[in-house]
Order: C-alpha cells, then structure tokens, then sequence
C-alpha cells in the first residue's frame, strides 16, 4: 500500500519519509460502539432485497467525488466488477 | 505491518469503468457517522463508557435528530453513506428508533445499529421486530460478562438468530479486561456455537466511565510502551443528544475539558462547520494516521515526558489516547501542535499516501502553492 491518488504529488522530502516509516493497524477492529464503514457493511447493504434502498446507495456514490472515488467491495465481488 | 482485515477498494474514475484495484485497511474517513440515539439501557454495565442504564433517560429529540440528518445527509452532497445509531440501548426506544431510521432512509443515509440483543425474547418475536425496522442495513451485538449480568445470553442467541434469518449482516461484541480470562473465553466459545469466528470483534476493557468505579478489579496487561497501532475508530464522528460532536464515541467523551477530539456543538456551530473541522484536525488525523504512539514520541522529544504515564495498557488504543486528552499540559501542546504548519502539511500528505483521503490537502491548499512536488508514478 502506500500509492495516492494519482492526479495529487507529494514532496520528496515527504515521500522518503513516508516510504521508510512503519504504519501498524490494530489487530482488533474497533467494537460496540463503534461502527465504521467497512466492507461487511458494504455487503450489507448490496445484498439488501430493498430496490429502493440500493438505488438511493448509487445516487449517493454517483453524488460522490467528482474526481476519484472510493468504494468498498468484497474481494469477490471485485473480481466480478473488474472484469465488466 | 500488522495484521488487520483487508478492505479491498475499487478506484472509480469519472465514467464509473474500475481503474485500478488496491488494498487498504483502514476505514473510509466520515463515509458514516454515528448519532447517539439514548443513554437508556436495560443494563447498567461495569464496564459502559457512557454511563448507560436504566435511569438514563436522556435521548435525542426527534425534531434535532431531522435536522441532523438532514444535514449530514447533506454534507458534501452526499458524502456520508451511513448513519450509526448508538446508544445507550437504541431498541429501548422503538419508536423513536424507527423514527430516527425513517428520517436517514428518507434522507438516503443506510443504517446500522448498536444492541444488546435484549430484545431476543423468543426466536420468532425476534425476527418479527428486525422485520418491523427494514431500514438496519447492519447489527452489532454486544455480549460479555459485564452485559451478560443484565440480558441473558439466551437472548442474545434468539437475536443473533434472528438477524442471520433476516438476512442483516451483524458482529458481536465482546470486551473483556483479558483475552486470557476464562469467563471471556467462555463467551466467546458460546458465541462461536452461534457464529462464524469473522462475526466476532473483541476489545479491552479499560478503567474510564463506569469501569473507572471497578478499576481495582480489571485484570489487563500494562506495559511501559504505548501501543503501535494507528486509531480506527476516530474515521466516524459521532453525535450526541446535546448536539456535541466528537472525533468519535470512545471514552474521550468522559472527559469535561476541551480537547482535540471535541470537534464542537450543534447548539452553536453548524453541522457543515464540525465536519469540515473534522475533516481538517491534524491531531485527530495523525491518531488515525500513526496511532497516540507518535504523538507520545513526539511529546517526550518536547520534553514532556513527565506529563505521559508510564504504564499502558497493553493494546488500548484508546487507553493511550485517553491519557493524553485527559493531561491539561498535553492539550496545551496538542492545541499548538494543530496550528504547526509543517505538521499539517505532513499529516495532509500522510493522509494522501497512505490512505488516498485528498479532502485535507485541498482544504489546506498545498496541492496549488507546494514547491517541492513530486509524482510518485
């Protein structure tokens, strides 16, 4: 990991540093109340059976950053996505 | 690099055809947000961070929680995707549960909810409810041996069952004050009979809220480093009925004074305003960036050292912030800190290499007047 966005730089001094820093994440995902948007709550709502409900989910990604956007899938589904 | 859950992320250029395909592991920043829904609960736990029980009774007005959503449905145009309702015990309301679902399903927000399960009476009336509420896109379910003292797991499993039945995706929840506990351990084989291993998240149990009453009786490991980890939890905001907003729900919300974390109030300043802070505050990004281990390091190179504790509780993330936020000293420095140019400009850039998250670099304007740009490709 570690590649941006590719329309963004950054500054060398910058990129060495961040190319040679150590990042962890915790081995425990946050719990009770914490909820993040993650991709089993992707799932969730990709698998509802509410028509309604998936399509107000494309209108908000299509309202989303004009630029570049972020979506989180399963790995199999990206599989299927990427092949279309 | 440790281990987390890999998020695989599609990168969707403007016609919507998939570029480019990576890996990440951290959550999206603010794509939900939570709302607070009550402080009420039928369970008065050990170990509850806000205090919740049964003489709680405050919770959010229905006529705040439209606007709220509203807003944040707003946001961005569109930017949040879910709206995480917490509590307290959100199902012990119903019918401002429902309410508040309505209003995120109208505003096009999905939902998620936070339970104890306690609503898990009988397998069928189960499933009849989670029917009734055909906006909860996602459960978690808390169980442990402190819930465990209010709501039997009988009724935990019934729920469990019943949101596999409805075909809602759900965790449980299991904290403990050491994953060596027996009584944990137990827990944990009971809801394994119920559910697959990925189904369960567990997390420590630490003396703040509540459990600062029971500190004496928690069993955690302490060590003298502070844990390496970057923080997850402060990528969703959260709101509470007294329109406070937080950088997220952990314990930092026991605290009285100002810190970091506190992103501002509803009453005074509107939601567009806390977001946008939200999605500016270095301090907060560079705990989701490097964890409060580089923010300890660079406390103890400034020389105050003296203001840390010396022991940590081993692999609280939210333990070590907590003991930052909770130092008037280390605010001070960290309210400096926020306004230091330089440390902006490389948590910004941070944001952008290892969480692809541009929002900072374009509210700050590096990305027009930087001299020393280089591409990475």
């Amino acid at each position: 990991m570690g590649n941006p966005t590719p329309q963004l730089k950054i500054p060398s001094e910058l990129l060495t540093a961040f190319q040679q820093d150590v990042r962890f994440l915790p081995n425990h995902l946050p719990v009770a109340g914490y909820i993040t948007f993650d991709r089993a709550m992707l799932i969730s709502i990709l698998r509802s059976q509410d028509a309604a409900a998936k399509e107000r989910f494309i209108t908000a990604l299509e309202k989303l950053d004009p630029q570049w956007q972020l979506i989180l899938a399963a790995p199999a589904e990206k599989q299927a996505v990427a092949a279309d | 690099m440790a281990l987390g859950t890999p998020i695989v992320v599609l990168l969707l250029a403007r016609n919507e055809r998939v570029t480019a395909v990576q890996e990440i592991l951290d959550p999206p920043f603010m794509r939900n947000v939570g709302l607070l829904v009550t402080y009420h609960c039928q369970a008065a736990c050990d170990h509850c961070v806000i205090r919740a029980g049964p003489n709680r009774h405050e919770e959010v007005d229905l006529e705040d929680a439209r606007a709220w959503i509203r807003e944040i449905a707003a946001y961005r145009e569109r930017y949040v995707c879910v709206l995480s309702l917490t509590g307290g015990e959100p199902f012990s309301n119903l019918k401002l549960l429902r309410s508040v679902m309505e209003l995120a399903a109208e505003a096009g927000l999905f939902v998620s909810v936070v339970t104890n399960g306690f609503w898990g009476a009988s397998r069928e009336g189960a499933l009849n409810l989670l029917k009734s509420l055909p906006q909860i896109c996602f459960l978690s379910i808390s169980t442990d041996i402190y819930h465990q003292k209010y709501v039997p797991f009988e009724r935990v499993e019934n729920a469990i069952w019943a949101t596999r039945e409805a075909g809602i995706p759900y965790y449980v929840s299991i904290v403990t004050d050491s994953e060596d506990d027996p009584e944990f351990l137990r827990v944990k084989s009971e809801v394994l009979k119920t559910s697959k291993a990925d189904n369960i998240r567990t997390g420590i149990t630490f003396p703040v809220g509540r459990a600062s009453q029971i500190k004496s009786q928690l069993r955690y490991s302490l060590t003298d480093e502070p844990p390496k980890e970057a923080c997850q939890a402060a990528s969703s905001p959260c709101v509470f009925p007294d329109g406070r907003v937080y950088g997220c729900i952990g314990p930092l919300i026991d605290l009285k004074d100002d810190h970091p974390l506190l992103l501002g109030s509803l009453r005074e300043t509107p939601m567009k305003e806390i977001l946008d802070r939200a999605e500016t505050n270095a301090v907060l990004h560079a705990l989701r960036l490097w964890g409060p281990k580089r923010l300890i390091m660079m406390l103890r190179e400034a020389g105050l050292g003296r203001h840390l504790p010396i022991e940590f509780i081993t692999g609280s993330i939210c333990n070590a912030c907590f003991s930052l936020m909770s130092n008037a000293a280390v605010r001070a420095w960290l309210r400096e800190l926020e306004q230091d140019e330089e440390f902006r400009r490389k948590v910004a850039y941070g944001r952008l290499y290892y969480l692809h998250e541009s929002g900072m670099l374009e509210v700050g304007g590096y990305t027009e007047s930087d001299p020393a740009l280089e591409s990475v490709h």
